[in-house]
């Protein structure tokens, strides 16, 4: 466990080195969060209450989606699938450690350094806007809370390493991955809350895993947890253990025919 | 003019061999692109038709607010691709090749990779947008208004790229710098009156993407003054003279590093 929390450390200090890049990608994120928060400050200033949120919980849906969205939807996995085209694969398999294990070091630093960079950002604009924010108190839902981004978090890392495992068979390794970021900037709450939609739609959209990325969470907590939310709790359980299990077989499928050459 | 369009054509040419030669990730961008039209056109429309009104623009107005917004952005796509693989050229010593050659370098690392994807999605926009114009009631003077403004739009996209080159001379970021400029220009899918001020002063005169994306369409709806129709084209030529001049800065900072 010790060489994992030295990666980590060292993964850690990377982010240090390339401040430029980081930095300019947080300014990205913040741009998508000025859109967003404007979109629904000017479509509440209209209304008391669109569908069913009031502008309090419509603003707090935007900031908080925001800071989900650095916890759960950042990853580097993405480089995964380089990594295996390249060859440099083989220089972790080589070594003494898990390869699944260091990917786990490497998303829990990125997954940090984004998190405590999206906190500041909300703080900042919350400080200029000075908008009314909705404070969940219960303690229970904040337990349920967490535990649907743990699930969010293991749904997205398995299905984004599964996207990676693609480069095991073929170079067409950023198409899958582009749908797959369009489906979830679409349906995984990231840009509405989806429980605007038509009930047929959204009731179809439940049955899929990318609702429980952004909106499932979002909405424990500014609705609270109640025996309703029983059922798409257990699905998304069901999900992430589906989507892991099928990213460890992808896994180990891969690598059985996996050659490298010239190293 | 004419050796310039003919390389042109010939480096258009390359670059959709080059596409067509991956045609399952042709086809996998190409769904992605057109779902996520669909969802976000339809979220809109959705999000307006249960509003009614988005700061006063009803909702055929507020549709072509995006539907202009995408028609810009998608051009902006086809000619100016090639400038998302410039950091690669500067790293690698290429560039230097493209500078010794004896046309402008802009052929080449600013139109010369026109996109195949965006070349064929710009028909169905176009004809999107058509049919919403031909439905909301505007005369002919301030179609031509619009249609001015919509060449000016493509300036300050131009002018917009050609910063994005010089800052990738002279800092290798590239990728990042152009992501931000996208992002940016985001922003104004819908009118940028949605914006409180300041940031809405900024977005349209400092970094003039409400000039861009909504000024042609107020002039569409008759929602423009002639001082502020002057003001657009003063800004967009102050933008443009301020991008050349940067580039020309950053020609003469380059060291040819990699090469």
């Amino acid at each position: 466990m010790k060489k994992y929390f030295t990666i980590f450390y060292i993964l850690l200090k990377q982010y240090f080195v390339y401040r430029l890049s980081f930095i300019l990608w947080r300014l990205r994120n913040l741009l998508g969060l000025f859109f967003l928060y404007s979109l629904w400050t000017s479509l509440s200033n209209q209304k008391t209450q669109i569908f069913s949120y009031t502008p309090d919980k419509l603003v707090s849906y935007v900031l908080l989606t925001n800071i989900l969205s650095s916890i759960i939807l950042t990853t580097r996995t993405a480089d995964v699938a380089s990594e295996i085209r390249s060859g440099d694969l083989a220089n972790y398999l080589i070594k003494p450690l898990s390869f699944l294990k260091y990917i786990l070091s490497r998303e829990l630093v990125d997954k940090l350094i984004n998190s405590l960079f999206a906190i500041f950002e909300i703080i900042f604009l919350i400080a200029i806007f000075k908008p009314t924010i909705f404070i969940q108190k219960n303690i229970i839902t904040y337990l349920m809370f967490f535990l649907a981004i743990i699930i969010a978090t293991t749904i997205f890392f398995s299905i984004s390493l599964t996207l990676s495992f693609i480069a095991f068979w073929s170079a067409e390794i950023w198409a899958p991955r582009f749908i797959f970021f369009v489906l979830i900037s679409l349906i995984a709450g990231t840009l509405f809350p989806l429980d605007i939609l038509p009930s047929s739609i959204f009731n179809l959209l439940i049955i899929t895993p990318l609702p429980y990325l952004i909106f499932f969470p979002a909405k424990i907590y500014l609705h609270g947890f109640s025996h309703q939310q029983l059922t798409p709790f257990i699905i998304s359980i069901i999900w992430s253990l589906i989507l892991f299990k099928t990213m460890v077989f992808v896994w180990k499928l891969g690598i059985k025919n996996y050659n490298v050459y010239g190293r | 003019m004419k050796k310039n369009l003919k390389i042109f054509w010939l480096l258009s040419k390359f670059s959709m061999k080059t596409m067509l030669d991956h045609r399952v990730g042709l086809i996998a961008f190409l769904v992605g692109k057109i779902f996520r039209f669909v969802v976000f056109f339809t979220f809109i429309y959705y999000l307006v038709s249960k509003t009614n009104y988005l700061l006063g623009y009803t909702l055929n107005q507020t549709i072509i607010f995006f539907l202009t917004f995408n028609f810009i952005d998608t051009l902006s796509q086809i000619l100016f691709r090639e400038v998302y693989r410039f950091r690669n050229l500067v790293i690698f010593g290429e560039f230097d090749n493209i500078l010794l050659k004896p046309h402008h370098p802009f052929i080449r690392i600013l139109i010369g990779g026109v996109d195949v994807l965006d070349a064929f999605l710009i028909i169905p926009y176009s004809l999107i947008l058509f049919y919403f114009l031909i439905k909301t009631n505007v005369n002919f003077l301030n179609i031509i208004h619009y249609s001015i403004l919509i060449i000016n739009s493509l300036i300050i996209a131009t002018s917009f790229h050609i910063i994005v080159l010089a800052l990738g001379i002279l800092t290798t970021e590239v990728d990042h710098t152009i992501m931000i400029y996208r992002d940016i220009t985001r922003m104004t899918a819908l009118p940028v009156d949605i914006y409180k001020e300041p940031l809405r002063f900024i977005l349209t005169f400092l970094i003039p993407i409400g000039i861009m994306m909504t000024i042609p369409v107020k002039a569409l709806f008759n929602l423009l003054s002639t001082q502020m129709l002057i003001l657009s084209f003063f800004i967009t030529f102050i933008f443009l003279e301020f991008s050349l001049f940067l580039w020309k800065m950053a020609l003469k900072k380059y060291q040819s590093v990699g090469s």
